[in-house]
């Protein structure tokens, strides 16, 4: 027999309101340790993601710049282009390595309800904004005309592969697929690529361009070619460090109004374990001046209590890590249909330190859901307790 | 005060608030209560005697009067000397074995788990062999795994006797111990009891029962409205 023996067995008598407790502060948990996931790995995907980008600069229609860009990143269509003498002005500024046109639009096939994004670049220039793009098959030719390359989910959900042929029954055309792109984990996985000049045809837009991607030499005089490049009359440039910081601000302010209302709910919750641990004291009044009767001092009666809440907090900060963990996909899918911004890599990474964060959150509830109770169940006098119960 | 005894009370009164009327339920009782006797409070409900064996066992404490154990003064009112709650805690973890009424046993422990329970709290070593001799004194021998759902009144009663027994006090203070109980099972728990004082345990028991009394206590000390009623110093 020891105290935590005795704390436990306590526990067993009233065995649904001891579940029920550990329910709440399991949820609790559950939604502090997702978020905390959710924080670490939302910035990491998307800063990955960027990086995968490959690009420096991203010169846009004039409009609304960011959210062009935004756009551009995972294949939705702004209605504004520039034209090939942007792209030669851009070309011939100081500093930029590379300058390459891409032309984007969707093909909606009606019949199959699908949406294909396509994606119209020179490929021996864009490979170079793709350092990491890893290719089964081969690149087209800028003249090419029937030829295509698609990202491995396009072909994983086609069922396409190397030779295949895609029809586009809105386009009235066939392409051969030349390549197909090894998993990227970024948006490219589900991006059609033709020949720039070829897409322009399809869609009627001979000449336009929807962005020119732009890899500069030195990255510390990205602020002065930004500069220069806003000189053009038609573009505005967005680097992709403010496309990142536009988005997580976004995110960020989504993240605060979580956090206020999660903050909220753990303050119910933890209120709500100071309930129940008043009401189980009001009920064990007579226990409790039993137990200083028989020699049991104020501070074991603390203790006791103590004790008890712990084991409660304890196992609903274990539950509740456990939880998010089994259900941080399901999670994810729902906070992917809630965040202006989802990148395709896992936003939920699992963490040991957050299990540490979680357990001694959880501790903490505990001790100071457990404080005052017990306190109030110490200062009982056990002759009180007993003859108001006789 | 004498050495002889181990519980000495002068003039011990105890009022209680009851709305804006003043009750008296212990109202200047003396009494001096030698080491190794068992004595039996006796008289009708609403006599005190409940209250007066409350206040010798330090669960509560006097309105006034003088109150000493084993030599130690917990409270003199004529010097305001009042023992702290702390120091009420150590007196009953120093002298005092509770029995009550109604058992209170706690259901999820076992018959051995409730008895070492007081030892728990006095920071002592639990001995098993010291738990089972207790079991076999009191007749419970293979009881100590059940619970104190699969045992009899009478044998709950026991166990509550053990686990006042688990800390070996001086005294043991038993309100009413046979009240839940039916004759047979009442007389075995005052059996129990002579046997104790016989081996140097002072007992202090509440009863209605006079018969009772009468046939196992040594002492009887007979109450009514707070007051002790007859013999001398009011033990006959």
């Amino acid at each position: 027999m020891n105290f935590f023996k005795l704390a436990f067995k306590n526990l067993l008598r009233r065995k649904i309101r001891t579940i029920l407790t550990i329910q709440g502060i399991a949820i609790a948990i559950f939604v502090l340790f997702s978020l905390l996931s959710f924080q670490n790995g939302y910035k990491n995907s998307l800063t990955r993601e960027m990086n995968d980008l490959g690009i420096n600069i991203l010169a846009v229609p004039k409009g609304c710049p960011y959210e062009a860009a935004s756009l551009i990143v995972h294949g939705g269509v702004i209605p504004k282009y520039l034209d090939e003498v942007d792209l030669k002005q851009i070309s011939q500024i100081d500093g930029i390595e590379l300058a390459t046109p891409i032309f984007l639009s969707q093909i909606y096939e009606k019949d199959q309800e699908r949406t294909s994004i396509i994606y119209g670049i020179i490929p021996q220039e864009y490979t170079k904004v793709k350092p990491g793009w890893k290719l089964n098959g081969q690149y087209f030719n800028i003249d090419d005309t029937a030829a295509i390359i698609i990202g491995n989910e396009v072909a994983y959900q086609e069922k396409l592969g190397v030779g295949d042929e895609v029809y586009f029954p809105s386009v009235g055309k066939i392409y051969k697929v030349f390549g197909v792109l090894e998993r990227t984990g970024g948006q490219d996985d589900g991006f059609y690529f033709l020949p720039l000049a070829e897409a322009q045809r399809i869609f009627d837009k001979i000449g336009k361009i929807t962005a020119v991607a732009i890899k500069i030499k030195d990255l510390t005089k990205i602020g002065d070619i930004s500069k220069k490049l806003e000189e053009i009359p038609d573009i505005q440039v967005v680097t992709m460090a403010q496309v990142l910081g536009t988005i997580l601000n976004l995110v960020g302010s989504a993240r605060t109004l979580i956090f206020s209302v999660v903050l909220i709910a753990l303050i119910i919750g933890t209120l709500g374990i100071v309930n129940t641990m008043f009401v189980t004291i009001y009920e064990r009044r007579r226990e409790i001046g039993i137990f200083k009767a028989i020699g049991a001092g104020n501070f074991d009666v603390v203790k006791l209590i103590i004790l008890e809440t712990l084991i409660i907090a304890i196992i609903g900060g274990i539950e509740g890590s456990v939880l998010s963990f089994a259900g941080g996909r399901l999670v994810e899918s729902f906070v992917r249909g809630v965040i202006p911004y989802a990148p395709k890599r896992m936003l939920f990474t699992f963490q040991f330190a957050n299990v540490g964060i979680a357990i001694a959150y959880s501790v903490i509830i505990g001790v100071l859901a457990a404080i005052f109770p017990s306190i109030k169940a110490a200062s009982l006098s056990p002759l009180e307790t007993i003859r108001k119960e006789e | 005060m004498n050495n002889r005894y181990i519980i000495e009370a002068e003039s011990l009164t105890k009022h209680y608030k009851m709305g804006s009327e003043d009750i008296s339920a212990v109202a200047g009782v003396s009494v001096q209560i030698e080491q190794g006797k068992f004595y039996a409070f006796v008289g009708p409900s609403g006599s005190g005697k409940s209250t007066l064996l409350n206040l010798l066992g330090a669960l509560d404490t006097p309105s006034a009067g003088k109150l000493n154990i084993g030599g130690e003064q917990v409270f003199n009112s004529e010097t305001n000397g009042k023992s702290s709650q702390r120091n009420l805690t150590s007196i009953r973890r120093k002298y005092f074995g509770f029995v009550f009424q109604n058992f209170y046993l706690l259901p999820t422990l076992t018959v051995k788990e409730n008895i070492s329970l007081p030892l728990l709290f006095a920071r002592k070593k639990i001995d098993p062999e010291q738990i089972d001799k207790i079991l076999k004194k009191l007749g419970l021998e293979g009881r100590g795994k059940h619970l104190p759902s699969q045992l009899s009144g009478g044998e709950m009663q026991r166990v509550a006797i053990g686990r006042a027994l688990a800390v070996n006090p001086q005294i043991i203070i038993a309100d009413e111990p046979t009240g839940n109980l039916d004759s047979k099972n009442a007389a075995l728990v005052f059996e129990v009891f002579k046997k104790l004082s016989e081996e140097g345990i002072t007992v202090l028991t509440a009863t209605h029962d006079v018969q009772l009394a009468q046939n196992f206590s040594d002492k009887i000390v007979r109450l009514k409205d707070g007051k002790i009623v007859e013999g001398d110093a009011g033990i006959c």
